[in-house]
């Protein structure tokens, strides 16, 4: 189990072919490789047990249609999530999991490579996780949190250590520029600006003895859309 | 279960993020330090700025100043050497040599599109394998440094402060930090990093009024009195086989004779140069653009006149990107352009400053 044949960790395997993602070779592969450990099969049998769960929960909720006990409940969601953790939820969980059965053709089916042509049942139902937005607000405060996090390393409020310095000297602003945001960072539209530059840098006179106004030069052609 | 991968690796991104921002955080209050109070480490007077801390003789300017060309014309090296601005970062490969009055250096970039830029005293040729071109151009502001900082009529020293900022190591040298701060809201400040034995500039900061950092560029590695032969990088320069080549024609003329005056001068800038530009491709304009150069010894600034057309320009428009910032607006039947790495209020004084008279 600790040298699988996919580059791809037992976890993350099991749990795409839980999602259906693997195609038939893979399962092969994944299911041969894995067949003996116990620690995976544990962890298959645990997404099952999690995966009824959830959709019997999600069940429970449609089969109310009260629209505003939905609503309450996705409020009441969102009011825990941010508390990090959803303790009736917990509580519901460990209940339904006390009486849960263990279908042995699930354990079969993760046995013998032969039988992978039962992965497809699972992808047929939507994802366990799909009716609730515990997970999606999960992942939605993680995104959040890396995009802020990743913001603020790229933002100027950092000054100070050269190395870092060399990535982020940011523009100022000005009121009616030209330039956009892009993957490469700030981007020349105007194309005729962009040889006025060029040609600004290259003529420039400065005591400054450094070569940066060939690679200046350099720079600003290199911008994406830029035009010779 | 997508949504559970998902999240875990959102949230392991998170926290590298996050603790990349407290580490960089921390760094960053260190090194913004560097200007006002200096480590024990740095308490050494550096060696290419004559005295010790504090500011300077502003005779001292032009001699630092010299020290620094000479140095960087006379030394043989290979580096490494990264650009950032406008949030870009611009990387080259530079080999330089000097022999006798012979200087050559060759830059290969490494980011963005391949170029290969060669130059001899003041002939740049640039190759750019992609399109199978080579441009040849003169490069006047190069062989009239000293010329720049030896002129009476604009002195650094009146537009700017020297000091001294401690001792720093860049690309593995012991290097002196100088800062050139203006003395008037009209250009940046600059900080410069020097190694200490010859004095070849190792790394260079724009800053604004506020001392944030606009732009730098610093060799990140640095081999001194490299071997290279000046014969290999001729050859190299010569080989254009292949290479459709460009020559713009550049004009040398004077702003009176095309017709134009600045009514009131910017206060330490000095014109340095005017040339006619050839027309665009395509351009219908039988009036070649105008490009006029001033500098105050360490900025630059160009006033670019061309013959208004609807069709292109509507409005006008300014832009920054780094330090160098620019303004366009219809002057009568004209289009302005004026660039320079200097404020926008600069930039203004030019634009406003302008005048027709033909």
């Amino acid at each position: 189990m600790n040298t699988p044949l996919l580059p791809i960790p037992a976890e993350e395997l099991l749990s795409a072919l839980m999602d259906g993602e693997l195609n038939a070779a893979q399962c092969a592969l994944a299911l041969r490789e894995e067949a003996g450990g116990h620690l995976v099969a544990g962890q298959w049998r645990a997404y099952h047990v999690i995966g009824r769960a959830l959709r019997l929960n999600s069940d429970l909720n449609e089969a109310t249609g009260a629209k505003e006990a939905k609503e309450s409940r996705v409020a009441q969601h969102r009011h825990q999530a941010d508390q990090g953790f959803n303790q009736d939820f917990a509580q519901r969980l460990i209940q339904r999991l006390a009486h849960e059965k263990i279908a042995p053709a699930e354990r079969v089916g993760y046995a013998l490579p032969s039988q992978v042509t039962a992965v497809p049942d699972f992808n047929s139902k939507p994802a366990a996780n799909d009716a609730t937005v515990r997970w999606k607000m999960l992942a939605g405060v993680a995104c959040m949190g890396t995009v802020a996090a990743l913001a603020w390393n790229m933002s100027g409020f950092n000054a100070g250590d050269s190395a870092r310095q060399l990535s982020q000297s940011l523009p100022a602003s000005a009121q009616g520029q030209v330039v956009v945001a892009s993957p490469q960072g700030p981007m020349l539209r105007d194309t005729r600006l962009q040889e006025l530059l060029a040609a600004h840098k290259q003529m420039g006179a400065t005591s400054l003895p450094v070569p940066s106004g060939f690679l200046r030069n350099a720079n600003f052609e290199n911008q994406p859309g830029a035009q010779r | 279960m997508n949504f559970m991968r998902f999240g875990a690796v959102a949230l392991i991104l998170w926290a590298q993020a996050a603790m990349n921002s407290g580490v960089a955080q921390t760094a960053g209050y260190a090194g913004s330090n560097t200007s006002q109070s200096t480590p024990p480490a740095q308490a050494a007077a550096p060696s290419a700025v004559a005295g010790a801390a504090g500011v300077l003789d502003p005779k001292s300017i032009n001699d630092w100043l010299m020290r620094m060309h000479e140095s960087s014309k006379k030394r043989a090296y290979i580096g490494t050497y990264v650009v950032s601005s406008g949030g870009a970062m611009s990387t080259a490969k530079i080999w330089h040599l000097c022999e006798g009055n012979q200087q050559i250096e060759r830059v290969e970039t490494l980011t963005g599109a391949p170029r290969s830029i060669f130059r001899h005293n003041d002939k740049v040729v640039t190759f750019m394998p992609e399109q199978k071109v080579v441009r040849t151009e003169k490069r006047e502001a190069v062989a009239a440094f000293p010329q720049l900082i030896q002129s009476t009529d604009s002195r650094i020293a009146d537009f700017y402060t020297l000091k001294a900022d401690g001792v720093e190591r860049i690309a593995g040298l012991e290097s002196d930090v100088v800062l050139l701060l203006p003395k008037d809201n009209l250009r940046y400040g600059y900080r410069v990093w020097t190694e200490q034995k010859k004095g070849l500039v190792v790394k260079l900061q724009t800053l604004d009024a506020n001392g944030q950092i606009l732009e730098q560029a610093a060799f990140s590695e640095l081999q001194l009195d490299a071997p290279i032969r000046v014969d290999k990088l001729m050859q190299m320069m010569a080989k254009v086989e292949g290479y459709r080549a460009e020559q713009p024609a550049l004009v040398k003329t004077t702003a009176i004779a095309e017709g134009w005056v600045l009514k009131a001068p910017v206060a330490g800038f000095k014109a340095m140069n005017c040339y006619k530009r050839p027309l665009a491709a395509g351009s219908t304009s039988t009036d070649e653009p105008m490009q006029w150069i001033f500098s105050d010894g360490l900025a630059s600034v160009s006033l670019f006149v061309e013959p208004f057309d609807r069709q292109r320009y509507d409005k006008e428009t300014s832009m920054v990107v780094g330090a160098t910032q620019s303004i366009s607006k219809q002057l009568g039947t004209y289009w302005l352009t004026v660039i320079g790495e200097v404020p926008a209020l600069t930039l203004r004084q030019f634009a406003n400053g302008l005048e027709r008279k033909k």
